[in-house]
């Protein structure tokens, strides 16, 4: 009887032990998404108040393929960015200063970030100490390169800490928005450093083969919140034999594409309701 | 229907979860021409209530999930064995539209520009789909959650206290509009960040018919 019931006890343990855990991890995982939507809500004032321009891009490409953006990959592509690093990939030098640009910006947030108190990064006494950085690294043209740097390492596999500082950085919901911002104007600039290396290399007589340019963005129109609008063309264009059709395309994309932008826009406020906040700000 | 060309790519999460990547459309000869006739005839494109629900899905958790880079439309086109992209747009909500044209379609400048054509009339004609309807039967919601409390009320002062002064009838009448109108200032945000939560990550996130549900609820109290 007795044996039977002990039994039944370490039955029954295990199971409310593991109803424990599991309820546990539930309200774990409500707190995560909780912290999750107050993000996205987050995420929306900041977007609004960011709102400057609308771009519009018109590219040809060889082939259209999806395009994933990983954000390891991002900052393991900028952290290493140094004048010497740049000869050695062999990036136009008219393009070198954009790229340090973008090194000393990923510098910049970091140090911005750590003392932001929305951000899980947020360290005031590291911030306290690497505060005397930021008037230099705020300017482009400083000495900025000089101060070592304060970003964890990213490519030191067998260090676990830096790993896990990378980790922890790369789940900061302020810092991959930086990420995504300086990746989207890195690969800008890839195209644009391709492009112009096949230019030079077709110049040279020494060069026969020729690299084939797999994208170019030939139109690029810029709507400002004031009304103000820039539009760009590649030199290409001019002399393209599609000139026409290719402008059409991009004049049809402009278009529609501000007015699906707005839909998705408003449709976005009408679901988190900001829209009367705003108005009302 | 035409809105049979119109596929949303999913990418697994895990064995029962998929979420939404991006749009694609697929033509070729006939349906082309099926969507040119709709669109001379201005016709409406409409959209299947799983298709609508899965596509305000993928807006939402696009806004949501910061490191995608904007809603993809992509539009592809069945060349004998082959389906190919022709065109593709990328719209992100911080403003940035990118539109990427396949180069070896350009020489045949005519096809491609009814083909670009029929691209932009499919994607306004989802978005013309995409807004909530407005119901305003918020109101009415609120008003069906104060009525038992005042039926029970005015029971409880007929049966038990035996008044009835008309004065009472009033007081009655105020103190449930004044219910009413509290009930809805303080639970609606609540309502409204819980359909929403539930909507992103939880009952309501898979499958379609239960975003349908969800998104259905949010027209319900929206006002």
């Amino acid at each position: 009887m007795t044996a039977r019931r002990t039994r039944q006890l370490t039955a029954i343990f295990p199971k409310r032990q593991e109803r424990d855990k599991s309820g546990a991890a539930a309200l774990a995982k409500r707190d995560r998404l909780q912290k999750r939507l107050e993000r996205s809500l987050n995420f929306l004032s900041d977007l609004l108040g960011e709102l400057s321009d609308l771009e519009v891009n018109t590219t040809i490409v060889e082939e259209i393929v999806e395009e994933q953006v990983i954000p390891w990959e991002i900052y393991q592509a900028i952290y290493p960015i140094s004048q010497s690093y740049l000869e050695q990939l062999n990036i136009h030098p008219s393009l070198r200063d954009r790229y340090l640009n973008l090194r000393r910006q990923l510098e910049l947030e970091y140090i911005l970030l750590l003392s932001n108190p929305n951000s899980d990064l947020y360290n005031p006494p590291l911030a306290a100490h690497l505060n005397r950085n930021l008037s230099l690294l705020a300017q482009p043209n400083s000495d900025w390169e000089a101060i070592p740097t304060s970003l964890p390492q990213p490519s030191s596999a067998e260090n676990s800490e830096a790993v896990s500082a990378v980790q922890q950085l790369l789940h900061d919901y302020y810092f991959l928005r930086v990420l995504r911002r300086l990746g989207n104007v890195k690969m800008a600039l890839d195209k644009r450093n391709k492009y112009l290396c096949q230019l030079e290399s077709e110049l040279s007589p020494l060069h026969d083969k020729i690299i084939e340019v797999k994208e170019i963005t030939y139109a690029q129109t810029l709507i400002g919140l004031d009304g103000k609008i820039v539009n760009r063309y590649c030199q290409d264009l001019l002399t393209h034999p599609h000139k026409d059709l290719i402008l059409a395309i991009h004049k049809k994309g402009v278009r529609l594409g501000e007015q699906q932008w707005r839909g998705l826009l408003e449709f976005i406020l009408n679901i988190f309701q900001t829209e009367k906040r705003i108005k009302n700000s | 229907m035409l809105c049979e060309c119109i596929h949303i790519d999913r990418k697994r999460l895990n064995r029962h979860r998929f979420i939404p990547q991006r749009i694609s459309f697929h033509f070729n000869k006939d349906n082309l021409k099926e969507f040119q006739e709709a669109r001379a005839k201005n016709q409406q494109l409409l959209l299947s209530p799983a298709l609508l629900a899965d596509f305000r899905y993928y807006v939402l958790l696009n806004q949501y999930n910061y490191f995608q880079s904007g809603l993809t439309f992509c539009t592809y086109y069945q060349e004998r064995e082959q389906e190919i992209a022709i065109v593709q747009s990328v719209i992100s909500l911080e403003g940035k539209i990118e539109q990427q044209i396949r180069r070896d379609r350009l020489d045949n400048s005519c096809w491609l520009n009814s083909i670009i054509s029929i691209h932009y009339w499919s994607l306004a004609q989802m978005f013309d789909q995409l807004p909530l309807q407005p119901t305003n039967y918020s109101d009415w919601l609120f008003w069906g959650l104060a009525l038992p409390i005042i039926i029970a009320i005015a029971f409880f002062s007929f049966q038990l206290l035996d008044i009835f002064p008309p004065i009472l009838l009033l007081a009655l009448i105020v103190v449930s509009w004044l219910f009413q109108k509290c009930s809805k200032n303080l639970l609606l945000p609540y309502l409204r960040t819980w359909i929403l939560r539930q909507l992103l990550f939880g009952i309501f996130s898979y499958p379609s018919g239960r975003r349908k549900i969800g998104f259905e609820l949010l027209s319900l109290i929206n006002d």
